[in-house]
């Protein structure tokens, strides 16, 4: 793709000579600016005709403006406690019933979704950054760092991801930003793993050997030129992170770390709920469907990023 | 082939080493005090301090991390356990059969069906096989398992009577278990096993074959599902680490006495032993199974096994 | 490739159970400690309140208990699963707080100013002299004497957690069915007899030599019942005991008979999954299930005809303290008045759900020095005026203490979030600003230690004993390590010492029970929140519930009637 795009605008150079000798660079960045812009305009034109990953995208945009919008649409206050609707099942004055302590079910959600998502995101964010400067230096750099960089991966994802998340957050205690470190610090070994692979394969395209040739500097090198390519492979799997943490989080919260209650957070309302699940099965029914419908969401996203991006199906 | 397998093992013990040395710094800045946890109410404040000192908690760091290193990995020794006063490793010897049980039995189940319906979802592309897999095994990769493992619980036992609620016993005990912890591998496995075939099939020696004018069947069994079953099995030791993880999970839900509640309970009560006997087990079982898992690759591909044959060869 | 990975893993699962190796050292763990308790616990189901022989001997209980450690018998807060029916002590109590030998030969003795048969003592003197009987056999068939009435004494002091015990000087053997205790002083406070000899089971020598875990995995002791199989973590089983030692039928109390031929304790922890085992009909009884849940047990709901509910006050003290030093905002005496007064018992019962009861007083009707007189002193406690005059009163307090609406910070545990969170709100709507620092109980107990970092906790005081010895466990300067303050940082010595005489046999009277009130509540040091009761769900063919003195159910105890009669 890059080299087709190379050469087609080269072709519509028609004075050749004096532009590849003067804004050598110059072109480059217009190139690349053109290049994206229009490499992201016809991944997006390829997710959109994929069935799944539109009605992911409008199932995703639908949470997002509930949930952005939830002052003005929740019916309640999430932390008001109507003590005349305890355990209320759902009716028309609690679409989604009430919880154990009388607030409405619907409102938590909504506002909860906040924490819930903003959660995610922030997770798997993060993931991507850490991921993607660890891996790509090392993917780039010599034999040595590589190995013990490997190595001290081996040993952090020798304790299984969940437990590394259970013993953080025992150690820092419950809370947002806590749950964030513990799901984050469990994922990074994945990450990192993941943008070595991709660095590893990069290393060998001819354009980082002509950077290299033109002196430009190894960080150069790696954060200027080799990062931006490797980036959307790792979109992809950044958007699966999302469902991960989401439900990573509301894992946590569910034995007891993580977020507690009063907290509006989804899988603090499943935790909650547990107890009172026999009689009253809708306060454990929502939540769940919630934490469900948003991470198939990301996943449908995530499923239809990657068949976009991936040239060879591009029939 | 065997000097790379060595080396290997050589890694794997030295990982868990480290390992040890993470999970014991960790559980160092944990907040509590197992003392106070294990008379709380009961003793006196000379009680606790004689305590402490009975279980070596006032020794400094590197003597007491000295100490386990050494009745870990030399006297295979885990001590005892501060709740129970059992010598962790019995109860571990009781509970790690039943976790790993269920563990195996998810990954049979998950590879025996889903990879099946992941292959036949890729030979019958875009066919409702396909279409179908595709939806269904969305819904069950995201869904949370311990809210599956809820509304299951919630339907099969109390409602429909069908099947028992919680503990271990009969085979029944096993049924929600073993289903709640598999069906997102099923629909992960079969995922990953329709997307290996697909790519196998646009590879370069398939269309070869196919010019030589290879049996279509022929093409597809002896040449693609092969190659394809590389990188599937590669994941299948992800598989098992991430199912002993979500074990923990599930276990909790159903109150099934394996490693995952025993750790659970340490962790809130404090007990050092057993949380690093548990973390160093689970952890010592998920490398040695990706190590077997890299092995077999490493046999089953050829390519690999040149490259690791070269390797050892350059290192004379 | 699962066949060489099986391989590899049975190899290892080889070597590990190949690998065992003992080191069990004795030790109960620590629960709240339990004395004779004066008080009839309120019964409100006649039928289980008077033993009727009903002579049928029922087949099978399956019973919901708490998780047990292991089976080890030693402590004097021991709760091993079925501890009394497997074992005996010399004397024991029932809920009637009578009495009575066991192992204590019932023919002899009796010179001893309490007139319980089985021991002398003189009046004055430390010696306490005890007679067993000559035809005691635990389950392996090994005699029990007096050897080993002194070796259980003595390891259980050595070995296991004795509250009380410091008074005991010496056990000594006089012959085969005789001991001589001797103790620093006379047994005279608030049972302290029962507290040295209902509370250590007696385990012969040399089967406890002989036990290869030294009874930390099986059981082995003289009662009506013995150990059949244990899963840990999973289930303990008991059965009949058909060559009980003690044939006399005189002498048999109804905690010794044993009217069901198999017990089967289940270890399930929580209310819900009781509940969900109750259900689907895989336990039958359970005790300790919050009240909230037995609705549909009750006659009429939808298991009302397989089971009935006994419900009962759980004695507990909902204690909320103030943290009362200097360091933290409530160090101020106005603030923590202003917050107790903002606090509304009944407004909290009815956000509860109404099924519990208001408190009024730091104290409850379950503990026989109780006064109904408490709850008609005018403190916060007892306040009953409405929203407008309570406010009236929090601003003033609030205004006296100089509160500019600092967040105050409250301490509990992970399982009371769902109320911590409507006392919080209860405080705001008060204008007091506070919010939850929810931990679990390591957390809890290590934060407590640090003045700055609480200002209020919410813990509960349990056990069933008398209300001081509650006060005593909350209040106690043993409680912190520099023994000078209470675990909430009160200072004040007045106070201190009228607890420990109100823990002492004479000091023990109405007036310095409501003088240490007073103090109480002048200084607002904490204040009692609700008073819960728990519930006992149990099959309809039990005809009387058998509880002893520390309120454990003893199944084999119980009568049932035939359910084909």
């Amino acid at each position: 793709m890059r080299t087709e795009h190379e050469v087609s605008e080269k072709k519509k150079h028609h004075g050749g000579h004096k532009d590849r000798e003067h804004g050598r660079h110059g072109n480059h960045k217009e190139h690349r600016k053109l290049k994206r812009e229009s490499q992201i305009v016809q991944i997006w034109k390829r997710m959109i005709k994929n069935r799944v990953s539109l009605v992911g995208c409008i199932m995703l945009a639908i949470i997002f403006l509930l949930v952005i919008f939830a002052p003005l649409l929740a019916p309640y206050d999430p932390n008001y406690m109507d003590t005349s609707a305890l355990n209320a099942a759902p009716s028309a004055k609690h679409l989604f019933g009430a919880d154990n302590l009388g607030r409405d079910i619907l409102s938590r959600l909504l506002w909860g979704g906040r924490s819930s998502l903003l959660l995610g995101f922030i997770c798997a964010i993060f993931g991507l950054l850490i991921g993607l400067f660890f891996g790509s230096i090392v993917g780039y750099a010599g034999k040595s760092v590589d190995m013990i960089v490997m190595r001290l991966c081996d040993v952090m994802s020798s304790i299984p991801g969940m437990l590394m998340a259970i013993l953080i957050s025992t150690v820092m205690g419950p809370g947002f930003f806590n749950t964030i470190l513990a799901m984050t610090v469990g994922g990074i070994p994945n990450s990192i793993r993941g943008s070595r692979a991709m660095a590893l394969k990069e290393r060998e395209m001819e354009y980082l050997e002509a950077a290299k040739a033109m002196n430009c500097s190894k960080v150069k090198i790696i954060f200027k030129h080799m990062v931006p390519n490797i980036i959307s492979p790792s979109i992809v799997g950044t958007t699966m992170m999302i469902g991960n943490s989401i439900t990573g989080a509301s894992s946590l919260s569910f034995v007891g770390l993580g977020i507690q209650p009063p907290d509006a957070e989804w899988g603090a309302m499943l935790s909650g709920a547990k107890n009172f699940m026999l009689q009253h099965p809708h306060e454990v029914l929502f939540p769940g469907l919630a934490i469900l419908i948003t991470v198939l969401a990301t996943n449908m996203i995530g499923d239809g990023l990657r068949d976009a991006l991936d040239p060879k199906l591009k029939n | 082939m065997w000097r790379y397998i060595a080396k290997r093992l050589l890694w794997l013990v030295l990982v868990l080493i480290c390992a040890a040395v993470l999970i014991f710094s960790i559980m160092w800045f944990v907040p509590g005090d197992p003392a106070e946890m294990m008379l709380s109410g009961v003793g006196t404040q000379e009680d606790i301090a004689r305590l402490r000192e009975q279980l070596g908690l006032n020794d400094p760091f590197i003597v007491q991390l000295g100490n386990f290193l050494y009745n870990a990995f030399v006297k295979f020794d885990f001590g005892s356990s501060y709740v129970y006063k059992t010598a962790v490793l019995d109860e571990l010897a009781l509970r790690l059969p039943r976790t790993l049980k269920l563990g195996i039995i998810s990954i049979a189940l998950s590879s025996l069906i889903g990879i099946p319906l992941g292959v036949n979802a890729a030979l019958h592309r875009n066919g409702f096989q396909d279409q179908g897999l595709l939806v269904i095994s969305m819904v069950f990769v995201s869904v949370p398992q311990f809210w599956l493992a809820l509304e299951m619980m919630l339907l099969f036992a109390v409602m429909l009577h069908w099947l028992p609620v919680s503990g271990i016993g009969t085979w029944k005990h096993w049924i929600m278990p073993v289903i709640a912890n598999t069906l997102g591998s099923i629909a992960m496995n079969a995922r990953q096993a329709r997307s290996a075939v697909l790519e196998t099939s646009r590879a370069d020696f398939v269309t070869t074959a196919r010019a030589k004018g290879v049996h279509e069947r022929d093409v597809v069994w002896k040449h693609m599902i092969p190659n394809a079953m590389i990188p599937v099995i590669n994941a299948l030791g992800n598989s098992f680490t991430a199912i002993i993880t979500s074990s923990i999970v599930i276990e909790t839900v159903f109150a099934f006495p394996g490693v995952g509640t025993y750790m659970m309970s340490a962790v809130s009560g404090r007990d050092y032993p057993v949380v690093r006997a548990c973390v160093l087990m689970l952890a010592a079982f998920a490398a040695i199974v990706n190590l077997g898992v890299d092995l077999i690759y490493a046999y089953l591909d050829p390519r690999i096994k040149a490259q690791y044959v070269a390797y050892a060869a350059k290192k004379k | 490739m699962k066949n060489k990975t099986k391989k590899l893993l049975a190899l290892l699962l080889a070597l590990i159970t190949l690998t065992s190796v003992f080191a069990g050292c004795g030790g109960g763990n620590g629960m709240d400690s339990t004395l004779s308790n004066d008080a009839l616990v309120g019964q409100n189901d006649e039928n289980i309140s008077n033993a009727k022989e009903t002579g049928y001997i029922r087949d099978k209980i399956t019973v919901a208990f708490t998780g047990a450690t292991s089976l080890s018998p030693w402590g004097t807060s021991n709760n091993t699963p079925g501890n009394y029916e497997v074992y005996e002590d010399l004397f024991e109590q029932g809920i009637d707080n009578v009495t009575y030998p066991v192992l204590a030969d019932a023919t002899r003795g009796g010179n001893n100013p309490a007139g319980i048969m089985g021991y002398d003592h003189e009046e004055g003197t430390t010696l306490y002299t005890v007679y067993i009987w000559d035809y005691i056999y635990d389950h392996k068939g090994n005699h029990v004497t007096a050897d080993d009435v002194k070796f259980s004494y003595e390891y259980q002091l050595a070995n296991a957690v004795t509250s009380g015990w410091e008074v005991l000087q010496s056990v000594e053997v006089v012959d085969e069915t005789t001991i001589n205790f001797t103790f620093t002083r006379e047994l005279t406070g608030l049972g302290e007899f029962e507290q040295i000899f209902t509370l250590c089971f007696i385990v012969d020598e040399d089967t406890f030599n002989n036990s290869k875990s030294k009874l930390m995995v099986e059981m082995i002791g003289t009662g009506p019942y013995k150990m059949k199989a244990y899963v840990p973590g999973s289930e303990l089983i008991l059965e009949r005991n058909e060559n009980y030692w003690q044939t006399n039928e005189e002498y048999i109390n109804q905690a010794q008979k044993a009217n069901v031929r198999t017990i089967d304790y289940k270890f399930i922890n929580d209310s819900t999954t009781r509940i969900l085992n109750f259900q689907t009909g895989e336990i039958d009884l359970s005790d300790d299930i919050e009240s909230q849940y037995t609705v549909d047990f009750l006659d009429g709901g939808a298991y009302g005809d397989k089971y009935n509910v006994f419900t009962y006050p759980a004695g507990l003290i909902m204690n909320l303290w103030a943290n009362c030093h200097p360091d933290s905002i409530c160090g101020d005496v106005n603030m923590r008045k202003a917050i107790f007064y903002a606090i509304s018992t009944d407004e909290l019962v009815a956000a509860l759900g109404g099924t519990d009861e208001p408190a009024y007083t730091y104290s409850n009707n379950t503990t026989g020095d109780h006064n109904d007189a408490w709850n008609e002193m005018e403190n916060y406690n007892s306040f009953k005026g409405t929203p407008e005059e309570r406010k009236a009163i929090v601003d003033e307090y609030l205004a006296a203490a100089g509160y500019q609406g600092e967040t105050l910070r409250l301490l509990c545990q992970n399982d009371m979030t769902d109320f911590c969170t409507i006392l919080v709100t209860m405080l705001a709507n008060y204008g007091i600003n506070a919010e939850l620092d929810a931990t679990d109980h390591a957390g809890s107990t290590t934060k407590e230690k640090d003045p700055t970092a609480w200002d209020l906790e919410y813990n509960k005081w349990g056990g069933n004993s008398y209300i001081c010895v509650k006060w005593l466990h909350a209040f106690s300067w043993g409680n912190t390590v520099e023994g000078d303050h209470t675990t909430n940082f009160v200072y004040n010595k007045e106070w201190n010492d009228l607890l420990t005489l109100v823990n002492s046999q004479e000091g023990h009277t109405d007036e310095n029970l409501t003088r240490w009130l007073e103090i109480l509540y002048e200084n607002a040091y904490a204040t009692n929140l609700y008073n819960t009761t728990k519930s006992i769900i149990y099959p309809e063919e039990m005809t009387y519930m058998y509880r002893n003195s520390h309120l454990i159910i003893l199944p084999g105890a119980c009568e049932y009637a035939d359910p084909n009669a």
